[in-house]
C-alpha cells in the first residue's frame, strides 16, 4: 500500500489549503444555521414588515396608533439620524419608516389634514403596500368613529377600534401541504456543502494525480515491481478513502447542528444525495486532474468551476430566483440536480412520492460515470501520444 | 532609465499569466457570475398584483357591500388585487395548485372565509383585506346602536379618501441591497492588486529571486528601482479595476450613481490600497513568496467577507455595532465609498472613506520605505 500511503502524504502537505476551505465552509455553516429560518405552521401567522416609528407629537391619539400598528409590524429600534436610516432601509434592517409630525393627533381629529404622516420604504414592495394598508385602515376607522358620534374621546375611539380589530375573517391553510418538518437550516447546510465538497475533492484529487502523473515520477513507478493495475487502484481507493471521510466529517456536523431535530428518512435522503454528489465531484476531480497541466492552474480551475455550477444552480441564490435561461442551462451540470433533490427533500411530506428525488440523485451518478469516462478518455489520449 | 524600467517591469507583470488571472480575470468572472445570480433578487420584494380567487356563490351576489369593497380594492392604479371569480370547487384547485395567492369567500351570514396555501406577504395583505370587511360591518353596527341617526352617513365617510400619509424620499437611488456584493466584489480585486505589490517588492529584494540578486548589483538608484516596480503594478491594478467596473456597468448593468470621475478616482484610489497592502506585506515578511501569497489570501478572504461580498448585510451589522472595525478594514472602505457614492445624496461619508485610504496607502508606503531602505544583502 506504499502509493495509498502516499497519497495521503501527498494531501497532507497541503492541509493549509484544504482546511481553509472546509473552515470557510464551517463557518458559513454555522452562521447561516443560528440565523432564524423561516418555518411553516399549521395556523396563519401573519408576514411582519420591519418599520421603525418616529413619533413627534404629544397626542393620545398618535399613541394609539403606534400601538396598534406595533403590534402588526416588527417595530426596531434605530437612531434618527439621516444616515442610519438611510443605512437600515437600504440594507433591510427596516422595511418602512414612519414619522409622526408634531401636531398630527391635533390636526387628524380637527380634520383639517394639514399634518400628514411622513412615510419611507422600499419603493413599490409589498412590505410598503402591507404597512400602507394597515396605516390607512386604521385612520380611516378612527375618522369614522370621530366623524359620526359627536364628542367622543380619543381613548373611547381607541377602543371601539380595538374592539372590532378582534374580529377576523377566519383563515385556513389548505392541509395537504403542511409540512412534516421545519428544515430550512437543514437545507442550507446541505446546499453550501455541494461547494465546499466540490472545491475540496477537485483540489486534492487534482493536486495527488498531478504528483503522480509528474513524467519523471511516472516513469519511475512504471519501472518498478508495482503491477500497474494495483498502483491505479491504490490511487482510487486514496480518493475514496479521503472523499467518504470528507462526507462522513461533514454529515456528522449537519446532525449535531440540527441535534437530531429532523426525521430519520429525511436525513437519510440527504446523506445519500450528498454521497451521491461526493461521487460525482471525484469523478469530476479524476478528468480535470487528466486535462490539467499544471500546479498553478489548479487553484484557478477550482475556484472557476466549483463557484460557477454553485452560482447558477441555486446553491448561494434560492432557485425561485434565477432565470428561466440559467435554470436550463444549469439543468446541464450535475449541481443543478443535486440542488434539485436537497430542495425536494426538504419540501416532502409524509405521505409524497421520493420517485423524483431517487431520480436526481441517479442523474448524478450518471454524471459522475460520464466523467470517469471523460477523464479515461483523456488518460488513454495521453498515454497514447507519450508512447508515440 | 526610469522608462526602461517601468517598461520592463511591465511586461514582466502581462507576461505572468498566473497573477493577472487572479487580480485582473477572476473577478470579471466572478461578477459575471453574481450578474446570472443575482439578476432577480431584488425583484422578490416588488409589489405585484395578487391574484385572489373569488368565490361566486348567493351570499358574494347578494353582498352589494363586499362587492363594492372588492371592487375599490382591485381598480385604479394601486389595485391591490387582481379578483378570479369561479366557483367554490374552482377556488380550492387554484390555490392547490398555487396560481392564486390564496382564495376569498363570504358566507351567508356575512363571515369571510380565506384559503391560503402557504403564509406570505401576500396573503398577510389579503387577509388584511378580509379582516378590514368584517371590522367595518362591526363598526357599523357598534355606530348603527350608539347613533342610529349618524348611521346614515357611513357610507359616505367610507368613500372619503383622503390622502393621511406622504412620502419622502431617502438616498439618491433605489434601495438596491445587491449591488453591494459587487461592491465587495470590487475591494476584492482591489486586494487581489497585492499579488503585484509583493511582486514589486520581492523584485527587488536579492534574497528573492536571482533576477532581484542582478538588479542589486546594478549601479541604479534603488528608490528609482523599486519606484519604477511599484508604478508599473500600480498601473496595470488600475486598468484591471477599471475593466472590471466597466464590465459590471455595461456588460451586467450595475448601478454605480451619476458622478463618474469620483468612480474613476475611488478605483484608482483602491487600486493603490491592494498593491501597497501587498508591498507592505512582501517588505515586513522574510520567508517565501508563495507563504507571502498565502497570507494575502487569507487576509483578503476575511476582509472581503466582513465588507460584506458573501452577506452584504454583514457589513451594514458591523458598520452598526462595531464602527471601529468597518473603518480599519480597507475593503470595507472601498465597498463603502461605492456605496457612498451610489447611495447618499451628500458625500461627506464618502470623503471619509477616500481620505481614511489615502491614509493607508500613505502609512503602507512609509513602512514599506522604512524597512526597505536598510536592507543591505552582504552574503546571500
Amino acid at each position: 500500500m506504499q502509493v495509498f500511503k502516499l497519497y495521503f502524504r501527498i494531501l497532507s502537505k497541503h492541509t493549509a489549503v484544504i482546511s481553509v476551505y472546509l473552515s470557510i465552509f464551517f463557518g458559513l455553516s454555522l452562521m447561516f444555521t443560528l440565523l432564524p429560518s423561516a418555518s411553516s405552521a399549521s395556523v396563519f401567522i401573519p408576514e411582519k414588515t420591519r418599520i421603525a416609528v418616529f413619533n413627534e407629537d404629544e397626542g393620545a391619539f398618535a399613541k394609539a396608533l403606534i400601538a396598534h400598528i406595533s403590534e402588526r409590524t416588527a417595530p426596531v429600534q434605530i437612531s434618527d439620524t439621516k444616515e442610519s436610516i438611510e443605512d437600515a432601509l437600504f440594507f433591510r434592517d427596516v422595511e418602512y419608516i414612519l414619522r409622526i409630525p408634531r401636531g398630527f393627533s391635533e390636526s387628524f381629529l380637527k380634520k383639517d389634514n394639514k399634518v400628514q404622516l411622513e412615510k419611507s420604504a422600499v419603493p413599490l414592495s409589498a412590505s410598503e403596500v402591507h404597512v400602507d394598508f394597515l396605516l390607512n385602515r386604521y385612520l380611516r376607522f378612527a375618522s369614522i368613529y370621530h366623524g359620526l358620534l359627536a364628542d367622543i374621546s380619543s381613548e373611547q375611539a381607541a377602543a371601539y377600534i380595538e374592539e372590532d380589530f378582534k374580529v377576523e375573517a377566519k383563515t385556513t391553510i389548505l392541509d395537504s401541504m403542511l409540512l412534516v418538518e421545519k428544515s430550512g437550516s437543514r437545507s442550507f447546510f446541505f446546499l453550501y456543502y455541494s461547494y465546499s465538497v466540490m472545491a475540496i475533492i477537485l483540489l486534492s484529487v487534482t493536486t495527488g494525480m498531478l504528483a503522480l502523473e509528474n513524467r519523471n515520477i511516472k516513469m519511475r513507478n512504471l519501472a518498478s515491481p508495482l503491477r500497474t493495475v494495483s498502483l491505479n487502484l491504490q490511487v482510487v481507493l486514496g480518493n475514496l478513502v479521503f472523499a467518504v471521510a470528507v462526507w462522513a466529517l461533514s454529515c456528522g456536523l449537519g446532525l449535531i447542528l440540527e441535534k437530531g431535530g429532523m426525521n430519520g428518512r429525511i436525513n437519510m435522503l440527504l446523506m445519500a444525495n450528498a454521497l451521491c454528489y461526493t461521487f460525482v465531484c471525484l469523478g469530476l476531480g479524476f478528468f480535470v486532474g487528466h486535462a490539467i497541466k499544471s500546479q498553478n492552474a489548479i487553484h484557478g480551475a477550482v475556484n472557476v468551476v466549483s463557484l460557477g455550477m454553485s452560482f447558477i444552480s441555486g446553491v448561494f441564490v434560492p432557485k425561485e430566483l434565477l432565470g428561466e435561461t440559467i435554470k436550463r442551462i444549469a439543468s446541464f451540470t450535475p449541481t443543478y440536480w443535486y440542488v434539485e433533490a436537497v430542495n425536494s427533500i426538504s419540501t416532502l411530506t409524509n405521505n409524497s412520492s421520493t420517485l423524483d428525488i431517487l431520480n436526481s440523485m441517479l442523474i448524478q451518478l450518471g454524471f459522475a460515470a460520464a466523467f470517469l469516462a471523460l477523464g479515461l478518455a483523456v488518460a488513454r489520449h495521453k498515454s497514447l501520444a507519450n508512447e508515440a | 532609465m526610469f522608462w526602461h524600467l517601468f517598461s520592463y517591469r511591465l511586461r514582466c507583470i502581462l507576461r505572468d499569466k498566473q497573477t493577472l488571472f487572479w487580480s485582473a480575470a477572476f473577478p470579471i468572472v466572478l461578477a459575471a457570475l453574481f450578474g446570472l445570480a443575482f439578476s432577480n433578487l431584488d425583484s422578490n420584494e416588488l409589489f405585484t398584483q395578487i391574484p385572489v380567487a373569488v368565490v361566486d356563490n348567493d351570499a358574494y351576489r347578494q353582498s352589494n357591500a363586499f362587492k363594492s369593497a372588492l371592487y375599490s380594492a382591485a381598480s385604479g392604479k394601486d389595485a391591490l388585487f387582481n379578483p378570479i371569480l369561479c366557483t367554490k370547487d374552482e377556488a380550492v384547485a387554484l390555490v392547490e395548485e398555487g396560481s392564486v395567492a390564496g382564495s376569498i369567500s363570504i358566507g351567508a351570514d356575512g363571515e369571510v372565509n380565506i384559503l391560503v396555501k402557504e403564509t406570505g406577504i401576500s396573503q398577510t395583505i389579503l387577509k388584511a383585506f378580509g379582516d378590514s370587511f368584517v371590522q367595518l360591518s362591526r363598526a357599523f353596527k357598534t355606530i348603527a346602536e350608539t347613533e342610529a341617526q349618524a348611521a346614515h352617513k357611513f357610507a359616505s365617510l367610507l368613500a372619503n379618501e383622503a390622502a393621511y400619509i406622504k412620502e419622502t424620499k431617502l438616498g439618491a437611488e433605489y434601495p438596491n441591497k445587491s449591488v453591494i456584493y459587487f461592491f465587495a466584489l470590487i475591494s476584492m480585486a482591489c486586494l487581489y492588486g497585492s499579488f503585484h505589490g509583493v511582486n514589486a517588492v520581492s523584485s527587488v529584494q536579492a534574497n528573492q529571486s536571482h533576477v532581484a540578486a542582478r538588479c542589486n548589483m546594478a549601479p541604479v538608484h534603488k528608490l528609482l528601482l523599486f519606484g519604477a516596480q511599484l508604478s508599473a503594478a500600480l498601473l496595470v491594478q488600475f486598468i484591471s479595476c477599471l475593466l472590471l467596473i466597466v464590465f459590471m456597468k455595461f456588460v451586467i448593468g450595475v448601478q454605480f450613481g451619476p458622478r463618474l470621475f469620483l468612480i474613476i478616482f475611488t478605483c484608482a484610489i483602491g487600486a493603490s490600497m491592494g498593491v501597497m497592502l501587498g508591498a507592505l506585506v512582501g517588505a515586513l515578511l522574510k520567508q517565501r513568496l508563495n507563504l507571502k501569497i498565502g497570507i494575502i489570501i487569507s487576509l483578503s478572504m476575511v476582509l472581503t467577507s466582513l465588507a460584506g461580498l458573501q452577506y452584504p448585510n454583514l457589513k451594514y451589522i458591523i458598520h452598526k455595532s462595531l464602527p471601529l472595525l468597518s473603518y480599519v478594514n480597507p475593503a470595507a472602505l472601498v465597498t463603502d465609498a461605492f456605496y457612498a457614492l451610489y447611495y447618499y445624496e451628500g458625500l461627506e461619508r464618502y470623503f471619509i472613506n477616500i481620505g481614511l485610504l489615502l491614509g493607508f496607502c500613505a502609512v503602507f508606503l512609509f513602512v514599506v520605505y522604512g524597512v526597505m531602505r536598510r536592507q543591505k544583502y552582504a552574503s546571500l
